[in-house]
């Protein structure tokens, strides 16, 4: 066990969190994607979704929590690995980052926290009260796009501003960001609807934005593999672990401490 | 300047300027006894052939290594069996 | 290997196994063939749902302004001639003082698209006819929406292609970043030519 592969390790959270993501939401467990339900439901339908499907909603929930944690991991990594073009200069577009990771983390595990809420006791829940719950958590779902967008944004300028010979990220991961940030906006408009494209559980709200969230986390996923490879191969087994900060020319803090 | 107007982009442009005057005509007037399908389908086409020009010349792809050609040139198919093609089964 | 007329060595990455020029940055098409992969959805999901609701589509696309839309696809590739000319002028060192002008023109049309807009969606919401009226009504203002944020983002580039038309000397990389934004204000035009026929031709 060394520190190389635990970095790669991480690296693969990213999957290992869209897997989980999507296994919990599919029509066998939560049944949120695509939705069972829509925003047209009645309160009744809602009731009988929720108890009918009691355990399998239940299962998603679980699986769902336990996915998001490895959402912190991922988005940590490409943080950590990017925060090296900002050498010498304030890390502003890395510490940027770790608050998107923050707010998106938080959501994600939100939205499985109240699916799991919904489902605990629907049987003695009023069936009105249980179907804006239901609303609540499609609201979670798809609402907070914007926030993944400034993400996308930051590191996408990293990307592409990083002109070191050997850049973290190849230069076409950039464009991916940003294609991410821009077009998954689609999905904010949802609380404008309830029907249509951008109801809840229209193309434009839900299909369109996971698609573009799926595409993004694989590969951005798959490049964190790589470029914690790339990094951790440059650097020697006898790298200095005893001094602040990392990154520093340790040729340097070996004179001074000689 | 006499460079620039000489080149190819420019009477695309007369073309394009005018397909569109067309295109308006033949979707809101329908001339030629044209139902509002034939109609339809004509001006969809018309769009279609229009993008491919300003991929082409505007865009310069017509100079481009053939994946990118190949690129564009499948979004065209795409955007017409998406557009023709479900209006044809409508 | 295809030439461009009048340049002699293409700024631009090649590929060993296929010979040609990728205008502007290869990465940049990424993010214009996905944005035109939402469209091509967007056309799809626009179709699909008029086929349920003929009649409703044709009687709502007839309260549309057409002319407004005609005007704003003539003005949309006018500037994109002028974009076209513009960066040409400036790759080949072609009439280096006029070269920003065709972008300035270029600005102008767009501001014209943008007011036409304004003029167009208060027309509509003036006769009644809101985004949430009708499942049509929602796909005009989205889809339209949507391009006019297209379109003011294009606006901006054009502002830029401007700005680095004015200086005095342009490094391979300033043409570079040129073709990139020259390319997405072309999609926005062409992106436009397909949403006027669909929404306002379409019957």
């Amino acid at each position: 066990m060394n520190l190389r592969r635990a970095h790669v390790w991480m690296g693969w959270t990213g999957v290992i969190f869209t897997i989980g993501f999507l296994l919990a939401c599919i029509p066998p467990l939560a049944w949120t994607i695509p939705p069972r339900l829509g925003p047209t439901a009645t309160p009744m339908e809602v009731k009988q979704f929720y108890i009918e499907h009691k355990m399998n909603i239940r299962a998603g929930a679980w699986i769902g929590m336990v996915a998001s944690a490895f959402y912190y991991a991922w988005g940590a990594s490409i943080a950590a690995l990017l925060r090296r073009v900002e050498n010498g200069r304030p890390p502003i577009l890395t510490y940027t980052q770790l608050g998107a990771v923050g707010v998106a983390v938080f959501n994600s595990v939100l939205y499985f926290f109240w699916m799991a809420f919904c489902v605990y006791r629907p049987e003695e829940t009023d069936a009105e009260l249980l179907r804006a719950f239901n609303d609540f958590q499609f609201i979670l779902l798809e609402f907070e796009v914007f926030p993944l967008s400034l993400w996308a944004v930051a590191i996408g300028l990293l990307i592409i501003l990083d002109k070191s010979p050997r850049p973290v990220f190849p230069r076409w991961t950039a464009w991916v960001n940003f294609w991410f940030a821009g077009l998954v906006m689609t999905g904010q408009f949802m609380i404008f609807f309830h029907t249509g494209p951008l109801a809840w559980n229209g193309v434009l709200a839900l299909y369109w934005p996971a698609f573009v969230f799926f595409v993004w986390i694989c590969i951005m996923s798959y490049m964190t593999v790589v470029g914690s490879r790339k990094e951790n191969d440059v650097v020697g087994e006898d790298v200095d672990q005893q001094t602040y900060p990392a990154g520093m020319d340790l040729t340097q803090a070996h004179a001074s401490t000689n | 300047m006499s460079t620039l107007i000489r080149s190819a982009a420019t009477p695309v442009w007369l073309l394009l300027m005018a397909a569109t005057v067309a295109g308006y005509a033949i979707g809101e007037d329908r001339p030629f006894g044209l139902s509002p399908g034939q109609a339809s389908v004509t001006v969809l086409a018309l769009a279609l052939v229009k993008i491919r020009f300003i991929v082409r010349y505007f865009m310069e792809i017509r100079h481009a290594p053939l994946p990118l050609k190949f690129a564009f040139d499948a979004w065209i198919v795409v955007a017409g069996i998406s557009t023709i093609g479900i209006y044809l089964i409508s | 290997m295809p030439s461009i007329p009048g340049v002699a060595d293409p700024v631009a990455e090649r590929h060993p196994r296929f010979p040609g020029n990728v205008p502007g940055e290869a990465g940049i098409y990424i993010f214009i063939l996905g944005d035109m992969l939402l469209y091509t959805l967007l056309f799809g999901s626009f179709m699909v749902d008029r086929r349920g609701n003929v009649n409703l589509y044709n009687a709502s696309a007839d309260t549309l302004h057409v002319t407004f839309g005609m005007i704003n696809a003539l003005l949309l590739l006018t500037a994109s001639l002028l974009v076209f000319w513009g960066v040409r002028s400036v790759r080949e060192n072609l009439t280096p003082r006029r070269a920003p002008r065709f972008f300035v023109g270029a600005i102008v049309c767009s501001l014209g698209f943008i007011g036409n807009k304004y003029f167009e969606y208060a027309g509509l919401i003036c006769e009644g006819h809101t985004p949430v009226e009708n499942a049509f009504y929602t796909y005009y203002f989205v889809l339209t929406g949507i391009h006019l944020t297209h379109l003011v983002a294009g606006t901006l580039v054009l502002i830029f292609l401007w700005r680095v038309a004015s200086k005095k000397a342009r490094t391979r990389t300033d043409i570079r970043a040129m073709e990139s934004g020259a390319a997405f204000w072309h999609v926005v035009d062409l992106l436009w030519i397909m949403l006027f026929a669909l929404l306002f031709l379409v019957r």
